[in-house]
């Protein structure tokens, strides 16, 4: 699971018949060191109900998919939980 | 699932046969102040979209989840037209 933070989200009507309903969100990833949002940016599938400011965690590749199951769902990235707190040994 | 723009097609004549049939697309990464990235890919369409059109890539086995594309030949696939995009930051 990787960890970001939604910036935004998308909104397209066209689209394939598995994404339909589907909250689409703009995640940055962040580097769970330094804490800084990163540059890239990628658009995941949302299954939490989280909106824009929310530090979540999400899945990428085949396993985006997996949270759908038996539900095809063409994702490579997908939200599966909201982070509250991260606790790091010695920080 | 990356962001991307249409700027072309690729037609093969000679390819895969799950390939038959199947629109490729060269679909170009895009920031969200609409500026051309460097990767682009050739992906599978399957909702019908156009030369210069926003669009949502989805790579790797995932492509497969599709009607369109299972059990096919796919790693790349555009899954919606991007109608807008809000941003928060």
């Amino acid at each position: 699971m990787y960890y970001g933070k939604v910036i935004g989200n998308i909104v397209s009507t066209i689209k394939c018949r598995g994404l339909e309903g589907k909250k689409l969100l703009v995640v940055r990833p962040i580097d769970m060191e330094t804490k800084t949002l990163s540059e890239k940016f990628i658009i995941a599938v949302d299954t939490t109900s989280s909106g824009i400011g929310d530090f979540i965690g999400y899945e990428d590749g085949k396993e985006a998919s997996w949270a759908f199951d038996p539900e095809e769902v063409p994702t490579d990235a997908t939200i599966i939980a909201i982070i509250d707190k991260i606790n790091i040994l010695g920080k | 699932m990356i962001l991307g723009k249409v700027i072309g097609s690729v037609v093969c004549t000679l390819k895969d046969k799950s390939l038959e049939g199947k629109k490729l697309l060269l679909v170009k990464a895009v920031d969200l102040d609409d500026n051309l990235l460097e990767p682009f890919v050739i992906a599978v369409d399957t909702i019908g979209v156009g030369i210069g059109e926003k669009v949502l890539v989805v790579n790797g086995s995932s492509a497969r989840m599709t009607d369109y594309t299972r059990d096919k030949s796919v790693d790349s696939v555009i899954v919606a037209k991007v109608d807008s995009i809000n941003i928060r930051e």
